[in-house]
């Protein structure tokens, strides 16, 4: 099972690749991406960045979030639309081999990004201030954001399979990831402004109160939770015989 | 060789209000090819998923190798290999990575993949061509490289769907060759489906021919032609007209006279022998100078079969 799964991550990363390498558009936006916060945030913001910075976690799950979004509608949808996944279901893979492979695929792909952009974002910190060098998160925090890291990019695969897999086409599963992206963003905002007013309060009191250590952990185990019902839904819905209704 | 290869029992698939395949009972040796021959919609591409346990029959029953279609699909998909509807190759990728996937997919070590990889690709006239980028191939080179995936991993039956459709004639030729050899070397069961008779008849050892998810006859293509061909004759000779013609058709063994090209084209009736109907034309006056009986092609055996189970329905 390991073994096909990894057979199944080799296979993804490449056509990830040619994705990404074949789209000028890819290119660009990871280029410009690449700008922003690895070159032009730590240059303006110094040695900031290499402190505690509650933000570089929410940076943390965003950009993969972003990254990984465009690449994974095409995992199934992409395989019905270009005539391949039937060949795929005929193969000796497992129903989990499949699956899991692909989400491993755009997982590594969406964290590996994301822990060179953060590394590289540290280096030009310590390159262009010198004098405050050397610059570095403390041990828990830097920990803390290669996991968010880690489980934004999870989010954004086990999400994008779970939409690709009955999409019909790329487009169709690219329009559904992104509406519930967007939704995650402002869920925050939108669960705020919908809480009773009675609730309101305790919950913002209680939140005050919660040292950073404490949210870092309670962030971490939702979005583990939330990984966990969208990995179970996937497996729920990996049926080949629905996969093939759809060709 | 005299196992089965594949057995299926009053297989049946319906898709909602549709039967794709109705009661379907086979029996295909171990190391033949076997053509299912039908026209589109037929039922061959729902069969072919069913006995791959890609889809689970409405009813009946199916083994593929002793395994059972319902519970065993994954022991049928790893000891067959399939070239389905489409050629399945990942395009932006370049060939020799599309094998080396599948190669890793039925565990090949590194070893044995490089190997079977240059043996397969150079059999095929592709191993110069194993780094380009498959998109911009023709359909033909495709198919090749297709086929090379399939037999990658050396299975003792492969399933293929339409294998030459769209491929000019050399390549088509190419490909039967191939699969030819595959089966007298290697004695691996094809599972053939085909538009193309003349493919089937040159190809397969066995063929079952199949309309509206319905079998209507299975046996070896000889047998399937004499049965039809036995029912045509054509006379050469002088003297026919008219009067013969209606004698004729008012015989119990006969269904239909005509003359063609001076000839008198006769369709018996059953398995009826010619020796009375050529007495009977002697008798009249008629100058017999040669009698042939049964030379149906498939395809006309084919078309026969299709016509009569029109005219049933």
């Amino acid at each position: 099972m390991i073994a096909d799964i990894r057979t199944m991550i080799w296979k993804e990363l490449k056509e990830i690749y040619s994705i990404v390498m074949g789209t000028k558009g890819a290119k660009v936006g990871i280029g410009i991406t690449f700008l922003i916060f690895a070159v032009f945030f730590p240059i303006n913001f110094g040695a900031d960045l290499g402190s505690d910075n509650p933000f570089i976690m929410f940076f943390a799950i965003w950009l993969p979030l972003v990254w990984v979004s465009t690449i994974i509608a095409d995992s199934f949808a992409g395989e019905r639309e270009r005539k391949t996944l039937e060949t795929l279901l005929a193969s000796r893979l497992s129903d989990q081999a499949i699956l899991f492979g692909k989400i491993g695929a755009a997982l590594l792909y969406g964290w590996c990004m994301m822990v060179t952009l953060y590394l590289t974002s540290l280096l030009v910190c310590n390159l262009t201030n010198l004098e405050e060098a050397p610059i570095f998160p403390s041990l828990s925090f830097f920990a803390g954001t290669l996991i968010m890291g880690l489980l934004g990019s999870l989010l954004a695969s086990a999400m994008g399979v779970l939409f690709s897999l009955r999409a019909t086409t790329v487009k169709q599963a690219q329009q559904s990831m992104s509406l519930v992206v967007m939704g995650f963003y402002f869920l925050p905002f939108l669960g705020g402004m919908l809480l009773p007013e009675s609730w309101r309060k305790p919950v913002f009191e209680t939140l005050k109160t919660m040292d950073a250590a404490t949210i870092v952990i309670c962030v971490i185990v939702f979005l583990a939770l939330v990984n966990c019902v969208l990995i179970a839904a996937a497996i729920a819905r990996f049926k080949r015989p629905r996969l093939l209704d759809n060709e | 060789m005299n196992s089965i290869a594949v057995k299926t029992q009053g297989l049946t698939c319906d898709f909602k209000t549709v039967r794709a395949v109705d009661n379907l009972s086979l029996e295909i040796p171990s190391g033949i090819v076997f053509g299912f021959l039908g026209p589109n919609g037929a039922g061959k591409t729902t069969t072919i998923r069913m006995l791959l346990g890609l889809i689970e029959p409405t009813h009946g029953h199916a083994s593929v190798m002793g395994h059972d279609v319902r519970n065993e699909g994954n022991e049928i998909r790893t000891r067959v290999g399939a070239l389905l509807e489409h050629p399945g190759l990942y395009e932006r990728m370049p060939a020799e990575d599309n094998l080396q996937f599948y190669g890793r997919v039925w565990r090949l070590s590194s070893k044995e993949r490089e190997e079977r990889i240059e043996e397969l690709l150079t059999h095929l006239g592709l191993w110069e061509r194993r780094k380009e980028i498959v998109n911009g191939w023709s359909r033909g080179m495709k198919q090749k490289l297709a086929l090379a995936r399939v037999l990658l991993h050396r299975p003792s039956m492969i399933f293929l769907d339409e294998p030459t459709a769209g491929l000019d004639p050399v390549a088509a030729a190419a490909i039967r060759d191939d699969l030819a050899a595959l089966v007298e070397n290697e004695g691996t069961t094809v599972f053939l489906t085909t538009h193309n008779l003349t493919e089937a008849e040159k190809l397969c050892h066995q063929v079952a021919m199949i309309r509206k998810g319905k079998l209507l006859d299975v046996g070896p293509p000889d047998e399937i032609r004499g049965k039809m061909g036995s029912r045509k004759a054509s006379v050469a000779g002088r003297g026919f007209n008219e009067a013969v013609l209606e004698s004729l058709r008012s015989r119990d063994d006969v269904t239909n006279a005509e003359i063609q090209d001076d000839n008198l084209m006769i369709e018996l009736q059953g398995e009826g022998g010619m020796a009375p109907i050529v007495k009977m034309l002697v008798e009249n006056g008629m100058e017999i100078e040669e009698v042939h009986k049964g030379s149906a092609s498939l395809e006309e055996a084919f078309l026969t079969l299709m016509e009569e189970e029109e005219t049933e329905e």
